[in-house]
């Protein structure tokens, strides 16, 4: 929540920061073939300090070993969008409340002598969610405020696409009950059939229109 | 441990908010170190540019499959105290294809942009603020859509029940195919230019990973099956369909021959009281009293062959059955109309019922006699 209040100056920083897409070693080196004429940034972290990523398959047994533990100990596995959702209401409550009292989904999380909307297991969890990559983020000195984009795309244009996409990601995740950890992760390491149904389609979505947004990315 | 949090009722509580903050600490850190704390990084693999995501994923998945699997052969998880994860068709097949476009779109999903929030990424915080905005959106059309929402659910259903498998041989096929997805994700990367290159000799490494893996799903095999893991999740449509459609009952005639073959994957069960078994008793049938099921069931029943129940009626026995429907039982059926019908049916002359021509009823009157003799004779 206190993060919002950044959100208007960084823009222009932020522009100026991110003219070299910084990601991945091999990532900044083919960038750095493909356009010569990329300006020097004066304030970035040099590359010898940025650690590199963990393996793949060590941070999926990592993850692995958590969403286990998540099940042994919650007995619910993993979730994010939950407790954003629970978010959303508490705001659009803030601006609405008798409207969001009456509505059919989020109503039930206001009743009165019920628990606040934000006492919920996975706000916690998403807070530990942020805790915890930045403390990660921290110790590999990976911390770098930017606009992540492609080359072909405007600082002002990506935002635009990951308002849109966030807006579309948020409706869906409520419509299929769960998030990529939630429902797809969590459901579809117990092989539940309707969360494997949702990783599937999830995928295909997202190569069905990837050519459509490649300058976003590539 | 007595239970899960989730079983205990106490989610909605200080240890619950604890535990859950944890766990959030553990999940943020390992999804960062995986290096989703990056949108190209997580977008890469529509492009086939980057297959972190699908290895990251993929490894969590089988880890926690085959690790969960294990904590419940050890009796250490009860598969009941896991919340379980309806299937909705409807909602499930377009929530994901709505969910793919949007993560294609803004470059992140819910968990991934709270890391990339903690990497500094402005575009994390406004993929938020419209993740914020689009459940907003879903609370508004709710009534609209309920539909669609609330469309084709068909219950906590596995894979395997799909597939009307055992679990085992699925988890292991899972395990099968996560390492060839493995495989091909290195081929892919290896013909890309600009995806990330394994460490020279991390092949080794994978290689003994993925043996590792095969050999802990292949254990799964010599473990004991202390709970059904298709418990809960057996769908009482399902089974209701089955009523409806009378697959559940086995004919007195039908089972008598049964029996009397010698049938090699028949279990007859007899779930009247010890006193009412020892009075008397179809031939080669155990008593396994109605209160004593659901420990007799996981010690003496198999989950092939044949399994009938039958009581003096079909109350008991029908209760019976929907106890192992329910545990994930799917090889059982009741005796139509109990002992009383067996005994109308099969026990008493067919004079006494209406018969055809001479022949047939000769016939019957032999089998009937023949099914006198056995039945009504104590067994040595």
């Amino acid at each position: 929540m206190e993060e919002k209040t950044t959100t208007d100056e960084p823009m222009e920083d932020a522009k100026a920061l991110i003219e070299g897409p910084s990601e991945g070693e091999e990532v900044q080196t083919e960038i750095a073939e493909k356009e010569e004429t990329e300006p020097e940034i004066p304030f970035k972290p040099s590359k010898e300090m940025r650690l590199p990523n963990w393996s793949p398959y060590f941070a999926g047994f990592g993850l692995g070993v958590t969403l286990l533990l998540a099940y042994w100990f919650l007995g619910t596995g993993l979730g994010a969008s939950g407790g954003v959702a629970r978010f959303s209401a508490w705001v659009w409550h803030a601006v609405l409340p008798g409207h969001v009292e009456g509505s059919a989904y989020f109503g039930k999380w206001f009743q009165a002598g019920g628990p606040h909307v934000l006492q919920y297991y996975l706000v916690f969890m998403i807070i530990g969610v942020f805790v915890g990559g930045l403390l990660s983020a921290l110790g590999s000195r990976r911390i770098q405020p930017m606009i992540e984009r492609g080359p072909g795309i405007s600082a002002k244009g990506r935002l635009w696409f990951a308002l849109g996409g966030g807006v579309l990601v948020g409706f869906a995740g409520r419509l299929a009950r769960g998030c990529t950890s939630g429902q797809g992760l969590t459901g579809g390491a117990l092989l539940f059939t309707g969360s494997l149904v949702f990783l599937a389609c999830m995928f295909i979505g997202g190569y069905a229109v990837a050519y459509f947004v490649r300058r976003e990315w590539l | 441990m007595n239970g899960t949090l989730y079983a205990l009722d106490l989610l909605q509580s200080g240890a619950g908010f604890m535990v859950a903050g944890l766990i959030g600490i553990l999940f943020g850190f390992f999804l960062e170190q995986a290096g989703f704390g990056s949108s190209r990084r997580l977008t890469g693999v529509f492009y086939l540019k980057d297959m972190t995501v699908l290895k990251v994923m993929l490894t969590a998945v089988v880890v926690t499959l085959v690790g969960y699997h294990y904590l419940v052969a050890l009796g250490w998880l009860s598969p009941d105290q896991v919340y379980p994860l309806d299937t909705y068709w409807l909602s499930q097949i377009i929530g994901g294809l709505i969910f793919g476009v949007g993560f294609v779109m803004g470059g992140w999903c819910p968990g991934t942009a709270f890391v990339g929030l903690a990497n500094a990424k402005l575009d994390a915080l406004v993929f938020l603020i419209g993740v914020v905005i689009g459940s907003i959106l879903f609370n508004e059309v709710f009534g609209l859509i309920r539909p669609l929402y609330e469309g084709m659910h068909k219950g906590p259903l596995f894979l395997y029940d799909n597939l009307n498998f055992p679990p085992k041989p699925v988890i292991l096929a899972a395990c099968l195919i996560a390492v060839a997805v493995f495989i091909i994700c290195a081929l892919i990367e290896k013909t890309v230019p600009g995806a990330p290159k394994a460490q020279p000799r991390a092949w080794k490494h994978h290689t003994v990973a993925a043996a590792v893996l095969i050999l802990f799903a292949g254990g799964l095999f010599v473990m004991p099956q202390r709970a059904p893991v298709s418990a809960k999740p057996v769908p009482r449509a399902g089974y209701l369909a089955q009523i409806d459609e009378a697959q559940d009952h086995l004919d007195p005639l039908d089972l008598a021959d049964l029996i009397m073959k010698g049938d090699p994957g028949l279990i007859v069960v007899d779930v009247r009281s010890p006193e009412d078994y020892q009075k008397f008793h179809l031939r080669h049938a155990v008593n396994i009293p109605l209160t004593d099921l659901s420990q007799a069931a996981e010690k003496d029943l198999p989950r092939s062959g044949l399994i009938v129940f039958y009581s003096n009626g079909t109350t008991h026995a029908a209760q019976a059955w929907l106890e192992m429907q329910h545990w994930g039982w799917r090889n059982v059926k009741v005796l139509t109309d109990g002992l009383l019908g067996f005994w109308r049916e099969c026990l008493t002359p067919p004079s006494l019922s209406p018969a055809g021509d001479e022949q047939t009823a000769k016939e019957a009157l032999a089998a009937y006699q023949a099914r006198r003799d056995f039945f009504m004779t104590s067994e040595k």
